[in-house]
This record gives C-alpha cells, structure tokens and sequence, in this order.
C-alpha cells in the first residue's frame, strides 16, 4: 500500500505518540505555562498525554519564540463525564525556524470540552505547522468541540500551514473548527510608519497584537 | 416505474462483447484496436498500464481492501452503435434512458445529449445552432480519430498526466466512451450540455473521459449524471475529466452522480484555469458505497477563479470521501468552497480538501466553508482540510462545522403541525439549498427526489 507523496500530513494519517502522562483528577483544574525561547541552533520538544477524569480541567498554554526548531505534541484524552481541555499555543517564529504543533484530543465521556488555539506569527524565512484532531466517540454526547488555527505572515517567504481535523462519531454535540492565514493589511502598516516607525519594529508591534489575545489571557 | 426501482434494476440487453475479467496487456491493445485508435493513444494507454502495474493503492481514505480490481469487467460493449435519434436506441436500452427522463429533458432544455451505457456511447446529439458556431460535442472515441490534433495534444498530457495517481493509471490503460467538447472563441453556449453514464454490468468497470476545451471568452454549462443497477458484486467507476479553460472563459460543470450502493467511485476531476477565466463546480453525490472524489482547480493565469460547491450525502453502508482542492499558482487568482454532506443511517462522511497556494500566487485569496449535519448517533462524520501557504501575499480562511438538527428547530416545525420526518426533510433541504438552487430547475428536482428516496431508506 502507498503511503501520501505529502509531507505534511494529517495526524489522522501521520498520528504522533506522546510522552509525560499528566493525570487531572475528577473536579481538579491544572494549568501549564510554558514559555519557550528557542535560539537560532536549539532544538527543543515539548510531549506530553493528559487523562481527565470527571469535571476536570487541564489547561495547557505555550508562548514564546522560537528561532530554531521547537516540536509540540501533546494528546488528551477525556474519559469522565464533564472533562475539559484547553491547549493553546502563541509563537513568534522567525529565522529559519521549524515549528511542528500537533494536538490530538479524544473524548471517551459525555458532556466533554475541547478547546484548540493555535495563533501564531510566521516570519522571514520560517515554516510553521499546525495540526489538530479533535475526536468525539459515540460516548461523548453534548460534548462541545473547537479548533482554531490563525497564523499571521511577515517579512519575504516564510510558510505556514494548517490541518484542523475534525472525526466525529456522534450527533448530539457542537463542533467546529477555523483556520487563516493572512498578512497584515497595508492600511496597518502604512499608519504605523506614518507615525515613524521602521519595518522592523512595525513588524514586532503587529506580531505582538496578534499574538496578545493568547499570550495575555 | 418509482425512481428507486429504474435505478436499481438491470436491463435484460446482452452485450456485443464482454472482455473476459481482469486487466492484462493484451485486453488494452484490444480495446485499442477495436475503437481503431491511433498508435499514438495505443501509446498513452500502455504507458498507464506499465505505471499501473508499479503503482500502490492509497492507504488513506475509506479503505479499498474489499476491491477486487481483478474481478472487474474492463470493457463491455452493448449491442448497439451511436445514434443520432431515440429511435434508432435499441428498445432495452432506450427504454432504461427514458425512464431516467434523458430524452424529454434534451427535447425540453438541453443544447446536446450524449448518453453512454457501459462502454460505448449509443446516442448523441447536438442543437444545429451550436454546431454551426463551430461548437464541437463529440464523443470521446469519435473526438481521438475525427479531432486527433486536439485530443492529443490535451488528452492526458498537462491537466492530469497519466501518471497522476493509481486510478488516473488504470483509466489511461482502459477508458472508453465520454464526451469531447471543444467551444470557439467568444461563443456562449447558453443551453447547457449533457451526458449520461449507465453502467450495466454486474462487476463491470465504467472509464469514460470527458474533456472540456473552452476558448478564450466563451462560455459553456456542462451536466454529467450517472448510475447503476444494484447488483451484489461490486463495480468500478474510475472516470476521469479534465477541463482546459482558456483566457476569459467560463465553465460550468455540474455533476450528480448516483452510482449503485456496491459501486466504487474513485474519479478524478481537475481543471486548468488561464488568465481571467472561471470554474464552476457544482457536484451532487448522492450514491456508490465508496467514494473517493475531490475535483481540483489549478488557477495558472492572473485573476483566474474558481468556485466549488457540493453536496455529499452517506447513507447506509455508504463512504462518502469527498472534498475539493485548489491550487493557486499566479496573482490575483481566487476560490471559494462550499461543501456540506449529511450522514445518516450509519453513514460515514468525510471532506478532505486542500488548499496550495504557492510563491507566485500575490493577493490570492481563498475561504473554504464546509458543514456538516449528522441525523443520528450512528454515522460519522470527519474534515480534514489542509491549508499550505507559501509566502505569497494571500488570504486564506476556513470554516467548518458539525451538529445535528437543532431541538427547537424541531419543536417549532411540529408546533406547525409538520411530522417528525417531514419536518427532518424540511431542514435538510434548507441546509442544502445553497447548492442545490444553483443547479438548473430539473437537475434540482431530481437531486431532491434522489435525497428523499436515500432519506426514507434511512429513516424509514
């Protein structure tokens, strides 16, 4: 059988195994901040499964820069009924970096609440990509399912892309996803020089605009 | 006759000749040497073979384990040669085509037929206004021996390659019948075209090719529509349409494919779109147990677009794998994507798409939307779009969505006094409205007829 001739897959067919098992126990609400500053030459992986029992909450967010390589692979899995999961990520990624985001969430109860957030800036000449599963078994009635992937472009070629997976095995729940790419509006850019600000810097004050709604919260 | 019962059932008509099961080197050269071919396609089929015999079966998907490639009929030809009137339609044939409403619709709305039954076309015909503009409506097998320096030139060569993918391969080895349209410069065609496929034969294979070249500045509406009896062994149908449109130049094609439960659909549809010209995709695919079809836009000239809707609907024991993909390589290029499907009864939906859009593709701008609606607990549903974009200075946005139909929705039609199935349908055809409005009037009665039929077998 032939495998895809693409290299950016989808996790549906390119699945990734994590490490680090976080345990949330039933009612409990645990946070993870990460801030990561990956220099031009590091390379740095960031694993982790988390296992949410009943009313638990696992909120996982990760800022930061990275001008080398950074991957980030994380899986949840929910098997209680009301278990919620928020990953989120906000990057500013320059150089020649490589950012590899993957994040493969499956409810096993119901009432479950996903929660994807991928907002990041893609500058010079780096590659960012983004993947999400989110996954509802026939258990995970009224569940409610979200995956958003935003990603902002600067400077001359950098790459950016994005597959928001979406399996779901049963009706009575809400799910979605949204993903963009885009570049600033030249009408932004042209105020901000207006007001006698270099390239660069307008390049720094757009990408912290983007990324605030993620790195702020 | 019900609708259900003229699709499901069978004509009595015995073929002329019937390859024996299998596909080998020796069936290609006589296929070849049947349609009088010349060597040139004898080539390109068995340079589709060699890369056949060397090539894998996908692995992602809906899965193909069950396809048994060697137990297929390849080629199939009925007792019958093409016409130019009903009349002259063998009865067992004509009787099957008219039943599906083809003749009353070409007398009522259409610029030219051309209807196929396994692998020959046996009727076709075209409106002497459009052949005086210099429009060309042939079928495939004519168009390769009377528009040889055409055909040749775009028959499997730059839109997709013969060895584009497995069954883009096996379709090169082994095509038969399909439609050639060829429209001049500046001239419209405002009647639309049709053709119809009928596959006949139990296990048997449909490969018909449909090439469509629009000139600069004109326009042209083509409908394909399709189906098979139900049979207990599976069928093939690996068609393949490729769509050249040229600079300022329109084309639409609507497509309504409603293949038998045991069929495998694995077509492949791509069009080529110059400076300022548009593709318009509308596709309806209601039937086949498997199916694997994702038409691709690839948007070469500056200000090119493309628009793609469909409607996808997974029954019972149905896999639905479908999406669309554009691929934006020059400036100020644009597509949009609406997609919706339905699953119910245990049916499994899925769109996959893929958007490209590559350095050179400046102020490009894409919006994908897709939504889908699950009736019961029992049928999935999946999106797996992939956006790439590299550098360019593009806009690119997706949308997706998954739910059933809402309590109150319900509530508020049965406190109108609609019944719980009427009241399903009414929002189903809300949902799906976008897309089905768009279609030509009888084309849209017939969609909604055929998801009424794979509704109530759902439900009951």
């Amino acid at each position: 059988m032939a495998r895809s001739r693409r290299i950016f897959l989808p996790l549906s067919e390119s699945p990734v195994l994590s490490s680090d098992l976080i345990g949330v126990l039933p009612g409990e609400e645990r946070t993870i901040t990460l801030a990561v500053d990956v220099a031009p030459d590091q390379e740095q992986r960031i694993s982790l499964t988390a296992e949410v029992a009943s009313g638990g909450r696992f909120v996982c967010v990760i800022t930061g820069s990275c001008r080398g390589r950074l991957t980030i692979e994380r899986q949840a899995r929910l098997i209680g009924e009301g278990a919620a999961i928020v990953y989120s990520t906000a990057l500013d990624v320059g150089g020649d970096a490589r950012l590899s985001v993957s994040d493969d969430v499956v409810a096993f109860a119901a009432a479950a609440e996903m929660d994807i957030v991928a907002r990041h800036v893609v500058r010079d000449v780096a590659r960012a990509e983004v993947r999400s599963r989110l996954v509802l078994m026939p258990e995970a009635a009224r569940s409610k399912a979200f995956a958003r992937a935003e990603q902002l472009l600067l400077g001359e070629k950098p790459f950016a892309g994005a597959i928001p997976e979406l399996d779901i095995r049963v009706d009575d729940v809400s799910c979605g996803h949204a993903a963009s790419v885009s570049r600033p509006k030249s009408s932004d850019r042209f105020y901000l020089a207006s007001r006698g600000l270099s390239d660069s810097e307008i390049d720094d004050m757009l990408a912290q605009a983007f990324l605030c709604p993620v790195s702020l919260v | 006759m019900d609708l259900r019962s003229v699709l499901d059932t069978p004509s009595a008509h015995r073929p002329r000749f019937s390859a024996i099961p299998g596909l080998s080197r020796e069936l290609i050269v006589e296929i070849s040497r049947q349609k009088n071919e010349p060597a040139w396609m004898l080539e390109r089929r068995l340079a589709g073979f060699e890369h056949f015999l060397h090539a894998d079966l996908p692995t992602w998907g809906p899965g193909l384990e069950e396809l048994r490639l060697e137990d297929i009929t390849y080629f199939v030809r009925p007792d019958a040669t093409e016409v130019k009137s009903w009349d002259e339609v063998p009865e067992d044939i004509r009787s099957t085509f008219e039943a599906l409403g083809i003749p009353e619709a070409e007398r009522a709305a259409l610029g030219g037929v051309g209807a196929q039954y396994d692998a020959d076309v046996v009727y076709h015909n075209l409106r002497e206004s459009l052949a005086a503009q210099g429009v060309i409506f042939l079928n495939m097998d004519a168009a390769v021996r009377e528009r040889e320096d055409l055909v040749r030139e775009h028959f499997m060569t730059s839109c997709v390659p013969v060895h584009d993918h497995v069954f883009a391969m096996l379709h090169a080895a082994v095509w038969s019948g399909g439609t050639f349209i060829y429209v001049p410069k500046g001239v419209t065609v405002e009647i639309p075209l049709q053709a119809y496929f009928r596959m006949n034969t139990e296990r048997g294979g449909q490969f018909e090719h449909t090439l469509i070249i629009a000139d600069e500045g004109s326009s042209v509406h083509y409908i394909e529509g399709c189906s098979a009896p139900k049979f207990s062994k599976s069928s093939l149908h690996a068609g393949c349409v490729e769509i050249f449109v040229r600079r300022g130049a329109t084309v639409q094609y609507s497509s309504i494919e409603n293949w038998s439960k045991n069929t495998y659909n694995l077509n492949t549809k791509r069009a080529l779109v110059d400076e300022n010209g548009t593709i318009e995709w509308l596709n309806g695919n209601m039937g086949s147990g498997t199916t694997m079809l994702y038409p691709m836009s690839v948007l070469r000239g500056r200000g090119a677009r493309s628009h793609y809707r469909g409607v996808a609907l997974a029954g019972p024991g149905q896999r639905q794998d479908t999406g669309a993909k554009a691929a934006l390589v020059a400036p100020e290029t644009s597509a949009t994507v609406e997609s919706k499907s339905i699953a119910v009864g245990g049916g499994i939906s899925t769109y996959r798409g893929l958007v490209k859009v590559t350095p050179g593709a400046q102020d490009a701008n894409v919006s994908v939307t897709c939504d889908a609606l699950m009736l019961d607990g029992s049928s999935v549903s999946s999106t797996i779009p992939i956006l790439e974009v590299d550098a360019a200075q593009a806009t690119v946005s997706h949308e997706a969505s998954v739910g059933r139909i809402g309590d109150e929705e319900m509530f508020y039609l049965a406190s109108r006094g609609l019944d719980a199935p009427d009241a399903r349908r009414l929002v189903v055809g809300g949902f799906l409205e976008p897309i089905v409005g768009r279609l030509p009037l009888e084309y849209a009665v017939e969609l909604e007829k055929l998801i009424d039929l794979e509704m109530a077998g759902a439900i009951g």
